[in-house]
């Protein structure tokens, strides 16, 4: 019984598993020092901020609507937080603003997108450029930063890390457990744990594969996708303070084009932009997909201009790879259902 | 059903139908009080040129994303596309290059073309939604305008070429009229010719609306999508040249916000996202309205971060006032025909009593 | 469970005006009424998807109040709709509990409903694992689950909404032997569905609903066919098929030895002046054959030629361009451009023949779409009418002036009367039977025996993806084609 549970779960893993696993693999054989203990912390340490937006991206995927406001909020509420904490703020007061300040612009784009039934393509893309014009109009469009003191303790420790172990005397060698990560960690297992044990994972199914079903079934549109909305604003105020505590500092343009990464590690990860099908796990993949090729190009010592060719590329390919494994998914499906 | 409710509901349904023009009218009116406040006569001759000959350049962006909104998708590639073309053959254009403006010119568009091709390709023969089809040629061909031209900047332009920006032909009044001004027209033209007056036109509308049923419909619908993308980014490739025109100078980085600007456009002139909806003069209407925006908050000497603030609200506001309207106008119609006909059939009725 | 002058309006229409009748427990009641007789809105105001003007509805004696969909899930009213509502993604334990998940605190417990849904199921005779995704079902099961969705709420009202549209004959066999099951149980049962001939079989009363109006409600043993039909209608038909003699030509469409993804070595050939019924069961691999020959999917070997004319794979455009059309399923999503008039969906398949200059001509077009108005006697108040707000029957004639226009020689119908009301229904045969009579060649895929025996002159079925017979008219009978749709499955 045990061993037949199992199968079926191998056979629902994210598509995006087989493109992470070759562009892993890949890089690993050809790119000398990526498969080290020092570079992959580093590598999941500068994912950190895209795995949570992707988490938040994925579900609005899922539930059938997109929220490309993420990339202005992230800048808007790392602004929000960085110019309290300049401002000589207690750093808990300012992050929590700074998450109160995402919740409540995710409730805005809520109510338009349930309210005012405009498409959430359109509404959180315009969101997201108020949101970024909110950022650079508190910023003046110049970095905010801060003389670290008494009230800063919070941030120094976030930077922090939990543990190092050197395997060697190189740099490579040294693994650096740093706060972030740990912090992500966290919330990315929370949400999961959210998504599948309460009743959100179905809901957000069943919203995305069909409104009114979802309606009959009594669940509340209006109610679920707001609230979804603002979960996703609380997570992009997250990374807003992750990337803050990463620099020390905060540059107001810093979420331009998250969201699109969101998108497109989403994609990766099986989501589909016409809702009802994907996984959060898909899509964390799909993240880290993008962050291997830029890592391990890095490494190889090729400008950032060629890396955004790759990455290009990349999508496209991968795209391809999973219509290929839906492809024979359906096929089987196909041949159990007759046979 | 009297006569007389039947005049205002047909009035209510064309009333319906001109929600970029009301929109429009709006912003104007807005922006004339508020400079009047300060002395300032927005609604001048020279200023209205200023704003339109701005306009058009957007004007020529925003039909290109029409198109593909039209087929319910979506261009993110444009402005990497005005870049990457302008920077690869830019060096043709150059005051001294000894080379007819004409000859790069052409390479430009064509070349654009050729990469509106390739994401109509991906899209309908490998099953790439738009939306990361055109964003992976965005971000491939950004990239490689970068790894082409490095850090260098292609400056001074042949002066014969530049006119096609600068150009200015005549003065009516204080309204001087000028090349762009001339072209966008041309573009507006030619395309509402093509799409409500040709045989194509109705099939690309069909497509867009069903793409499912336009096929049953034995139209080829491949060939429409991938004909739409084509054209959408040469106009792109139009606009680059224009672009780059205007500015003496083209670099990597040109038109980096332009897929916005084009998407704000065609939203506020009243394409739906769902594709099979729109009238391409509200393109021109889009158009003018985003740099009326930007002109009154100029002259009002208000911040232009402020600016892309306002035009956020904006299309969330256009977006959903067109749907409302666009809802209200098909109930409207659909009542005012079945008012109609249950006069005629009383009509009939009491000729056969 | 009672309906007491319930009445409702929409914008410009009166949807019901004044219906009561009422459901006994352990009943199957059967609603019958041509489309747009308010059957669904009757049904949807039960369910609280709606709420009605005046009017009310007693559930035990005691009237429902707070209309929502909540409420009536509450009080053990349930829905079964004729489009499945189950979320593919999800297990079937998910999708039986959704909305009312087992829960401890905000934790859902997984394991609990896949115990309940076991048990439901074994219930109802099915063997499935309640943790197997949706997606991975067949439509059959997909409707026990939906029946066994409405069932783990303590149901005590149960709407089937046309259930078996798209289910094989085996399914609704398994279906009827469960709404027996329900019915010895004390469960009241409303069942609409167009299929008349079954509702002899599992109905008890019958109630005929025409224009929102309440018409008759009798103990369906009383009534013959005929007598419903008429009490639809609201007027008297002769015969619902309609045989004019014909004369059989040429060969139109021949399909040679097709191979395809679901099908294997097909070969069908259709005459001008004949209609040659396709039978068997839902998926025997039929639409997949005509989407083929028409090139919307492609296929692996074999040949279509119309007129003797080879047409290639995968271009539609071309089939077109030979004669060839199809007139899908599903008109909503395939047949026609909802959010587009009937004027611009008529002309869209003959552009090129209307406008040979590739412009517009309005004038040209106005009249060649009034004349087929006129001609199939389409039920609108302007040519400018969008088309979502037609009705099945008038949406399919829509489909069919399109084709007419185009001067198609070979009409290929796949499920024609589907979700289409009596009236309607007759009024497409007689179309049908006009053009075979001016020497056109249908293909008519269907899934309705009475429909193929009335109006095929040949009858081929098929089963496994294969064609395993053949019928002249006079030799076919029920039991000879089901026994052949069942041989290859």
């Amino acid at each position: 019984m045990k061993h037949k549970m199992s199968l079926p779960s191998l056979r629902n893993l994210p598509t995006s598993t087989y493109v992470f696993l070759l562009v892993f693999v890949l890089a690993s054989l050809l790119v000398p020092n990526f498969f080290s203990p020092g570079n992959i912390a580093t590598l999941l340490t500068q994912a950190c901020a895209l795995m949570i937006l992707s988490t938040a991206m994925s579900t609005s995927l899922m539930m059938g609507c997109i929220d490309l406001s993420l990339g202005g909020l992230v800048s808007m509420t790392g602004v929000i937080m960085a110019i309290f904490i300049r401002g000589g703020m207690n750093a808990w007061l300012a992050v929590a603003l700074g998450l109160l300040a995402g919740m409540l612009f995710g409730l805005f784009n809520g109510v338009i997108v349930t309210r005012l039934k405009v498409p959430s393509f359109i509404a959180t893309f315009g969101a997201g450029g108020i949101a970024q014009s909110i950022a650079n109009i508190l910023s003046d469009q110049r970095t905010v930063a801060w003389e670290a003191s008494e009230h800063t303790t919070l941030i120094s420790a976030l930077g922090g890390n939990v543990f190092t172990i050197r395997f060697g005397d190189s740099a490579a060698m040294t693994l650096s457990f740093p706060v972030l990560l740990l912090l992500t960690v966290f919330i990315i297992a929370c949400v999961l744990f959210i998504f599948k044990k309460t009743t959100l994972g179905s809901n957000v199914y069943a919203l995305g594969a069909n409104e009114e079903t979802a309606r009959l079934a009594g669940i509340s549109p209006v109610r679920w996708k707001t609230g979804v909305f603002i979960s996703s604003g609380l997570l992009a105020a997250i990374t807003g303070m992750l990337l803050m505590v990463r620099t020390n500092s905060l540059q107001p343009m810093i979420g331009e084009n998250l969201e699109f990464q969101a998108v497109v590690a989403a994609v990766l990860g099986g989501n589909s932009l016409k809702g009802g099908k994907g996984s959060i796990p898909g899509a964390l993949l799909g993240a880290l997909v993008l962050y291997v090729i830029r890592n391990a190009m890095s490494l190889w010592g090729i400008g950032t201009s060629v890396v955004m060719v790759v990455i290009g590329a990349t999508l496209v390919v991968g795209m391809v790879i999973n219509e290929a494994f839906q492809y024979l998914a359906e096929k089987r499906t196909a041949r159990l259902q007759r046979g | 059903m009297s006569k007389n409710n039947l005049f205002v509901m047909r009035g209510k349904a064309r009333l319906s139908s001109m929600s970029t023009v009301i929109i429009m009218l709006a912003v104007l009116l807005l922006f004339a009080v508020l400079n009047m406040a300060q002395g300032i006569n927005f609604l001048s001759a020279s200023n209205l040129s200023t704003i339109v000959n701005q306009a058009c350049f957007l004007i020529i962006v925003g039909i290109g994303q029409s198109l593909v909104i039209l087929m319910g998708g979506i261009n993110l590639s444009m402005g990497a596309v005005m870049a990457f073309t302008t920077v690869m053959w830019g060096d043709m254009l150059l005051k001294n290059s000894g080379i007819h403006p004409l000859i790069p010119s052409v390479l430009i568009v064509a070349s654009a073309a050729l990469i509106g091709c390739l994401s109509g390709l991906m899209i309908t023969k490998l099953h790439i939604t738009p939306y990361i089809a055109t964003f992976a040629v965005m971000y491939a061909f950004r990239g490689l305008a970068w790894v082409y031209l490095r850090n260098r900047v292609i400056y001074s332009l042949n002066e014969g070429f530049r006119q096609i920006a600068i150009g200015r032909l005549f003065k009516v009044g204080g309204f001087s009229v000028t090349m762009p001004m001339v072209i966008a027209a041309g573009f507006l033209l030619l395309f509402f010719i093509l799409l409500r007056h040709t045989n194509m036109g109705r099939r690309w509308y069909f497509t867009g609306a069903n793409p499912v049923a336009a096929k049953f419909s034995g139209i080829n619908t491949d060939r429409v999508i991938i004909a739409a993308y084509t054209l959408s980014t040469a106009l792109a490739g139009f606009a680059g040249l224009m672009y780059m025109a205007r500015l003496n100078s083209t670099e990597p980085g040109l038109a980096g916000k332009t897929h916005f600007e084009a998407i704000t456009v065609s939203l506020i002139g009243g394409f739906a996202m769902s594709g099979g909806y729109g009238n391409i003069w509200g393109v021109a209407g889009g158009a003018i309205v985003v740099y009326t925006i930007q002109a009154g908050m100029n002259s009002l000497q208000l911040p232009g971060e402020l600016q892309s603030m306002i035009n956020g609200l904006l299309i969330i506001f256009a977006v959903f006032l067109n749907n409302t309207l666009a809802n209200k106008k098909m109930q409207l119609d659909n009542d005012v025909a079945e008012a109609v006909m249950q006069k005629n059939q009383l009509a009939r009725m009491k000729r056969g009593l | 469970m009672e309906f007491r002058g319930i009445t409702k309006a929409f914008p410009g229409v009166k949807a019901l005006e004044n219906v009561s009748f009422d459901l006994k427990a352990g009943e199957v009641h059967v609603i019958v009424g041509e489309n747009g007789a308010g059957k669904s809105t009757l049904m949807k105001i039960l369910a609280g998807a709606y709420t009605c003007d005046e009017g009310e509805i007693l559930l035990e004696g005691k009237p429902i109040v707070g209309n929502s969909p909540k409420v009536s899930m509450e009080l053990g009213i349930r829905m079964i709709y004729q489009e499945l509502n189950l979320v593919p993604e999800l297990s079937i334990a998910a999708n039986m509990f959704l909305g009312h998940e087992i829960k401890t605190g905000p934790i859902v417990n997984k394991g609990e409903q896949v115990r309940r849904s076991r048990a439901i199921l074994e219930d109802l005779g099915l063997q499935t694992d309640p943790t197997t995704l949706v997606k991975n079902l067949g439509i059959g099961t997909q409707q026990m689950v939906e029946i066994g969705k409405a069932l783990s709420t303590n149901a005590k009202v149960l709407v089937f909404d046309e259930p078996t549209s798209s289910l094989t004959d085996s399914e609704i066999r398994e279906m009827f032997r469960i709404i027996r099951l329900l019915k010895s149980r004390g469960v009241g049962m409303f069942y609409i569905s167009h299929r008349l001939e079954e509702l002899f079989e599992i109905g008890d009363r019958v109630t005929v609903l025409r224009d929102g109006k309440h018409i008759m409600t009798d103990d369906i043993h009383n009534l013959e066919m005929k007598q419903i039909i008429e009490h639809i209608a609201g007027r008297k038909i002769d015969t619902l098929y309609p045989h004019t003699k014909k004369k059989i030509g040429s060969p139109c469409l021949e399909i040679e030895d097709l191979s395809g993804e679901r099908f294997k070595k097909v070969s069908i050939t259709v005459h001008s002046g004949e209609i040659l019924g396709l039978s068997g069961l839902v998926g025997a691999g039929r639409s997949e054959v005509a989407r083929a020959a028409f090139g919307i999917d492609g296929y692996y070997e074999g040949s279509v030629r119309v007129m003797g004319k080879r047409i290639p794979k995968k271009s539609p455009d071309k089939a077109k361009r030979a004669g060839m059309c199809l007139l899908p399923e599903d008109r909503k999503v395939e047949g026609l451009a909802l959010s587009l008039s009937i004027r611009e969906n008529t002309v869209v398949s003959s552009l090129s023949d209307l406008n040979p200059l590739g412009f517009i001509q309005r004038k040209k077009e106005h009249t060649t779409v009034s004349g087929f108005i006129d001609r199939l006697n389409i039920a609108t108040s302007s040519m400018e009418k969008l088309t979502r707000f037609l009705s099945g029957g008038t949406q399919q004639k829509v489909v069919l002036a399109k084709w007419l226009l185009s001067q198609s020689k070979i009409f290929i119908f796949d499920e024609p009367t589907r979700g289409i009301d009596v009236g309607a229904r007759n009024s497409i045969y007689e179309l049908m039977d006009n053009l075979v009579a001016e020497g056109a060649a249908i293909l008519m895929i269907s899934s309705d025996l009475p429909e193929v025996l009335g109006m095929s002159d040949r009858i081929c079925v098929m089963s496994g993806g294969t064609v395993v017979g053949e019928f002249d008219k006079e030799q076919a009978n029920q039991q000879e084609i089901l026994r052949l749709a069942f041989s290859n499955v």
